[in-house]
């Protein structure tokens, strides 16, 4: 069962800008007819970083459950709403189309950031607690890292009614797999997806997931 | 090109996309590019362009998916070169 997957860009990132024009990075990411709607599309560069924005969401998803699927992104297919997909500031539905399966896709879209949401149902997807912070004192002054666990476990220490010091992330040695939680030293079944880039970070969670994961099965 | 010189080349090419550049004074063959140098998985892609460029050879996706450390891209790197 697929888990949660989001990825956040910024798309006012230096690095980031112009990209659409980038023939070799286009040709390794994207597929011919992802590139062909990129070429298309009147704001290139948004709809380039809301698609990669889609395939990472979908491989940290899938990934939760088999964190040796491939990440190739050309074989993560992206199928976004066609009359939304030509809007620059929205919020988009689609599907994504990975090597283990089809999950449903959010693609919201700022003047400033892209914020896909990947899940391996609607009801699900419409169910995460998601969230696109600015980092405080902008990119560069604070540990990213650390700044996005610390919003994860305010909205959860919010919605536990408990404190923040009661809960704590934690990933497998590895690095591979979702990031779990801690409450009270006791494992909840939320997988969490978090991200950042740029002067942005982002986090998604199944609420109704937030119980221990013993009672979870 | 030895071991040593491809290691010192991917390192060059990774000091353009490593935000923090001391993460590149400790780095090892095991040293994790994602996750241990901070570098995100666009500037990956960036990175894998870069190094077909500087070694003057192509590398195919599942092959750039089997990066994971600087010593799996020196690796493969070698075995392209031999």
């Amino acid at each position: 069962m697929p888990g949660v997957g989001n990825d956040v860009v910024d798309l006012k990132d230096p690095e980031n800008i112009g990209k659409s024009r980038d023939d070799r990075f286009l040709g390794r990411v994207f597929m011919v007819s992802e590139r062909e709607r990129i070429a298309r599309a009147p704001f290139p560069d948004t709809l380039l970083w809301s698609l990669w924005a889609a395939k990472e969401a979908a491989y940290k998803a899938v990934s939760c459950a088999d964190p040796a699927v491939c990440s190739i992104p050309r074989r993560y297919r992206v199928v976004l709403d066609a009359e939304e997909a030509t809007r620059r500031i929205g919020r988009r539905t689609g599907r994504v189309i990975t090597p283990r399966g089809e999950l449903f896709l959010e693609v919201a879209v700022s003047e400033e950031w892209v914020h896909a949401l990947a899940a391996g149902t609607e009801e699900a997807l419409q169910r995460l607690c998601r969230r696109v912070k600015r980092l405080e004192g902008g990119k560069g002054a604070v540990n990213p890292s650390a700044f996005v666990r610390g919003a994860l476990l305010r909205e959860i220490a919010r919605r536990l009614d408990c404190s923040v010091g009661d809960l704590s992330v934690i990933k497998k040695p590895d690095g591979l797999g979702a990031p779990r939680v801690l409450f009270r030293g006791e494992l909840l079944a939320a997988e969490v997806s978090l991200s950042h880039d740029g002067r942005f970070a982002a986090f998604a969670f199944d609420p109704i997931t937030l119980i221990p994961a013993v009672k979870a099965g | 090109m030895s071991v040593e010189q491809i290691t010192q080349k991917v390192i060059d090419i990774l000091r353009g996309y490593v935000k923090d550049t001391t993460l590149l004074e400790k780095a090892t063959p095991e040293t994790h590019i994602l996750k241990d140098l901070k570098v995100n998985s666009a500037r990956l892609v960036d990175i894998i362009i870069k190094c077909e460029d500087v070694f003057g050879t192509s590398i195919d996706d599942d092959e750039a998916d089997r990066i994971a450390t600087i010593g799996d891209a020196v690796l493969l790197i070698q075995q392209k070169a031999a």
